[in-house]
Parts: C-alpha cells; structure tokens; sequence
C-alpha cells in the first residue's frame, strides 16, 4: 500500500526517488521543483551586443530529467544561442566564471530539493490524522524558519504543501556526522542517503545495530513531545546495550569513509567538529528551541571552501522540535544527544565530552544552566 | 526572458514567464498606466489592464533568482483553486498582486505594493507573468509596448548588483542576523548566503503562518 500525496505534490513526488522510509514520513530526493526554462530572447533587443565565447554561460543548467514541454517549444535552439544577451565583454565571463566558483549554489533553478511526506497513518481517525499531520508540518517549517532567522545553520525551507503534507527542503551536500564518524555496521552502504530528514531515525539506528525495530515507542510519540523523547531514551537505552560494531578506535578514530577524508584533507580534526556541533547546538538552544532528535544522522557537515572553518554543522529533521520551557527541556536534548552517540559510536565517549564541553557553549546563554539539570538527568536514568 | 511550464498545476495557472530589464526609464508612466486601467471601466477597462496584466516587481527587492521562484511557486501552491471552481482562490484581487502580498513579509497590501511594487523610482524592474501556457514571443511583444528598458538574463539577479541589501534589511527585519553573523566572523558573501536563506524559508511558511 504507497500513499501519494494529493494536488502538485504528488508529480513532484512521483519525479523523485525514495531516500527513506521511516514511521512518519517519506523522505525523497528531487533534482528541482521547476522543470528546466525555455530562455527566449528577443532578436531585435537593445541588449544584443554578445560575444560568442560567453553566451553558454548564461544558458540555464539543464536537469537532466528531459524535459516534458520540449513539442511547445516552437522556438530555434540556434536563434535562441545566438540571440543570447548582452553586457559579456571577456572580463565580464571570466568575472562570472570566479564567481560560479565561490558560490556553491549558483543556479538555483535547478536545486536539488528534499521532500518529506508525511503520509496518511491508518491506524488514527483520519480526522485527527490530518489535523495532526498539518500542525507537524507547520511546526517544523516554523522551526526551520525561526532558526534560519536566527543564524543557526539549518536547511532552507522551499516548499511547503500543509494540504497533501509535504515539506520541500534544501538539500545539504555533505555528509552526516555519523558517516564521519563510522557510526554503524552499515554505514557505507547508506552512504549518500544519509541526507535524511525522516523521523525514524531510531528505527534505522536499531536496524543497523541488529535489533527489533522500535515502532511502539514510535507509535508514542503521537502523545505530547516530552512524551516523545522519554521514549526516545528508552529506545537509545535499549539499543545501547546491544552494540558491538564499531568502526572506530580508540581516540585516533579511523578516517575511512569519503567524508572523513574529505574533511581531513581540509584539515579538520574530529575534536574540531565535536566543538562546532556543540557550537551549533548552543545557537538553537539559545533561541529557546529544541530539537527534540539530536542524533549524529541528523547532523550534516557541509565544506564551504575557503571561508570560515571550512565547513559547517548543519542541523536536520526538526520534526520532534519544539519550544524548550525549562532547563530540564535542553538537558533532555543533550542526554538524547549522548545516548545517540554512545549506542551509534561506541567509545566515543571522549568525543560526546567535546560536544557538551562549556566552553563550546560559550556564546550561549544556556550555559551557567543547563549543565547541572543535565547532570541529574544523567544521575536519574542509571 | 525565462518561461517555465510547470505540468503539475492547474493549466489556468502553470506557466511563469519572468523578464528582468534593467535601466528602466519610464517607471513612472508605466505606474501612472496601472492606475489608470484599475480605475477604468467597461470593455476598455479590461483592454487595459490586459495590457499590463502582469506583477511589476522591483527588482532592488529581490536577492536572487531562487528568492523570486520559491515565492512564485508557493503564491501558486497556495492559491490553488477549489474543486468547484477554476480561477485562483486569493485574498487580493488576482495572482500577480498576491505575488506581491507573499514577497512581504507581512500581510499588508499597501505594505507590499510600496515596498515590493513599481515606484516611480524603479529603475531595475522583474516583470512576471503567471497564467496558462503561450509563446515567450507574445509576452514579451506585450512586455516590450509597456516598458522601456534593457532585458537582461536572470543569472544578474544572483551577482548581487541589483539588490539593495539596505532596504531588503529593513523590509524583512534582518539586520539583527546581519549583526549576529558578523560578530560570528563570517565574510561578505557568507553574510549574503546565509541572508538569503532566512528570506527564503519565511516565504516559503509565509501562507502557514
């Protein structure tokens, strides 16, 4: 039994492919939401002054789904090339070129967009279902936005749906953390589907680690987001105790995966990265959000050449996220947060200590209270 | 000019014809012409604003081609027509000027008729066209009688010259992040970068919200 979507969404879907398959949500991978342009350009505009050489620049880049619109297009490729505008002296092209280089998303019309559908679930009344699905959708979007506002490196949002519930999303070209790490058996065989933003995170995390799926204490999530995450713990808990793959060694830390190296040849340490995670999460939590997933999968790290730090931590899948009241709301965070790291990296305990390290804090105000509820939490649960 | 054809929307509403033309020089007429055909009555009325049926956006507004097309798109997406019916449902009067209601950050048509509209000041200007399927040759014709003006390709959107990112601030209420990342020691462009992100989402919620 496939869902699909109502209304323009469901195209949309049906163009792209299926990235993961979690208990809430869909998640897909779509190469753009528009379909490639037909570029016309007047003969007889004042801005035909071109040089041959730089014309192809100014083409549009072409997905390389074709095109379905190709028989309206009465138009001549060679009149379309040679008509092309204007303004393209050779410094001009060569300015243009430079730039291409530095910004990493430079044509945007052909975005690479993720698409989380939250389909139908028949086990609710349906009425209750799609109220629930529509006020999911709606949180997360606002939570993308309000930390994008913020400064807190998160996906753009770019399609928002509330009727069919589906959420188009940026794509982070990147890996996850826990690619970076080595985080489970088969780490290397998710590879680039790692971008995911589904919900079942935990789900995939016991698939990986051979143990029974968690759907019940999915299924509990359906009741307030506290309840939510003190299921989660139980499933990191229970999962935790089973581990017995690792890719890593001790402190060294093996980089044997393409992200790895790729962040390696940059020069970033894994001491390095924890410190920025732990950065990135001190920016959320000072906006009073949380996260309510924290696992190493929802946490993607994006080179961005030659500026800053060389890369990015960027958070993914706030579909559990919500406003934090207490201080305890961010401990539980940062507790879900050390068993994902525990139970997905075995002895990386050192490296959790560098995420939650105060000092990564610093620009928060999170820091003078957070760490003693944490400590309870920690205490509680053992 | 750039035409898109989109197949998964009604057909009354799936194709997006956008032209940005730059050294404008008869801003103000062009203004003066829309008043005119809005106030106009009769079968002459609709002669004229079948003339300038189009979203005249200023494109001093706009922080790239991705910011223009994510709200284009979810205009669209969220003015999708009733089951019974076959015209766009929108709270203002048709889908261009709700064009201009989703670029602003609030819901205030005057708001976004100043700050996102023609001026008389415009000088670089993004002419949309939003309805069913036709030539790029006729909308431009129809697009050449109205403004004077150099056509340019979209991609100038995205080089950052047109932008005035002192006005674009203030309208979408962002100098707090600009201020933000720059104490974090970001550069120019990743300030921009990331500027451009915090417009985009907000459209992109702006009919959830």
């Amino acid at each position: 039994m496939t869902w699909t979507p109502a209304g323009p969404s469901n195209y949309l879907i049906s163009q792209s492919r299926l990235i993961k398959q979690g208990a809430e949500a869909r998640v897909y991978l779509l190469s753009s939401l528009l379909p490639s342009p037909r570029v016309y350009w007047p003969s007889d505009s004042q801005a035909s002054d071109q040089t041959s050489s730089s014309q192809t620049l100014s083409l549009p880049k072409h997905s390389d789904r074709p095109s379905p619109f190709v028989d309206e297009v009465a138009y001549n490729t060679n009149h379309l090339i040679s008509a092309l505008p204007s303004s393209n002296t050779s410094t001009n092209s060569s300015e243009r070129s430079k730039h291409k280089q530095t910004s990493h998303d430079e044509g945007k019309a052909t975005q690479e967009v993720i698409l989380k559908y939250r389909f139908p679930k028949t086990y609710r009344h349906p009425i209750l279902d799609a109220s629930l699905t529509r006020s999911r959708l709606a949180a997360e979007a606002r939570a993308l936005t309000r930390c994008a506002k913020a400064g807190v490196n998160v996906p753009q949002v770019l399609w928002v749906d509330e009727k069919a519930g589906v959420l188009g999303l940026e794509r982070i070209k990147g890996w996850s953390v826990r690619e970076i790490l080595g985080g489970g058996a088969e780490g290397e065989l998710e590879g680039d589907e790692e971008e995911e933003l589904g919900n079942g995170e935990e789900v995939s995390v016991s698939d990986q680690i051979g143990v029974a799926p968690e759907s019940p204490s999915r299924t509990s999530t359906e009741g307030t987001s506290r309840e939510g995450e003190d299921a989660r713990m139980t499933g990191s808990r229970s999962t935790e105790s089973t581990t017995g793959v690792t890719a890593m060694t001790e402190s060294g830390a093996e980089w044997e995966n393409e992200g790895a190296e790729a962040l390696r040849k940059a020069g970033i340490t894994i001491e390095g990265l924890m410190e920025s995670i732990g950065r990135e999460l001190g920016r959320l939590h000072a906006l009073g959000t949380v996260h309510g997933d924290l696992t190493t999968s929802n946490m993607m790290v994006r080179l961005t050449p030659g500026r800053g730090e060389q890369y990015e931590v960027v958070l993914i899948d706030f579909g559990l996220s919500s406003g934090g009241t207490y201080a305890e709301h961010y401990a539980v965070d940062l507790y879900v947060l050390e068993r994902a790291f525990l139970s997905t990296h075995p002895s990386s305990e050192s490296l959790y200590a560098g995420v939650s390290d105060p000092s990564s804090f610093n620009s928060s105000p999170i820091s003078t209270y957070q760490i003693s509820p944490l400590l309870t939490i920690t205490f509680r649960s053992d | 000019m750039e035409s898109y054809t989109m197949p998964n929307f009604p057909e009354s509403m799936n194709t997006i014809h956008l032209a940005l033309l730059r050294n404008v020089t008869n801003s103000p007429k062009i203004r003066r012409r829309l008043i005119e055909a809005s106030k106009a009555m009769g079968e002459v009325g609709d002669k004229l604003r079948e003339e300038v049926d189009f979203a005249f956006l200023e494109a001093s507004m706009l922080v790239s081609r991705q910011h223009l097309l994510i709200a284009i798109l979810n205009t669209l997406l969220s003015s999708l027509p009733s089951p019974d019916s076959s015209s766009p449902r929108t709270s203002t009067h048709n889908l261009h000027s709700e064009l201009l209601l989703h670029l602003s950050p609030n819901n205030n048509i005057t708001d976004s008729l100043r700050h996102h509209g023609l001026s008389d000041h415009t000088t670089s200007l993004l002419v949309v066209r939003l309805g069913s399927p036709g030539p790029s040759k006729e909308i431009w014709n129809k697009i050449e009688h109205v403004v004077r003006g150099q056509l340019v390709s979209l991609d100038e959107l995205d080089r950052g010259e047109i932008a005035d990112w002192h006005r674009v601030d203030k309208v979408y209420k962002l100098k707090e992040l600009d201020t933000t990342l720059r104490k974090r020691g970001l550069d120019h462009g990743e300030v921009i970068e990331k500027k451009r992100g915090a417009i985009i989402s907000s459209l992109a919620i702006k009919h959830i919200t």
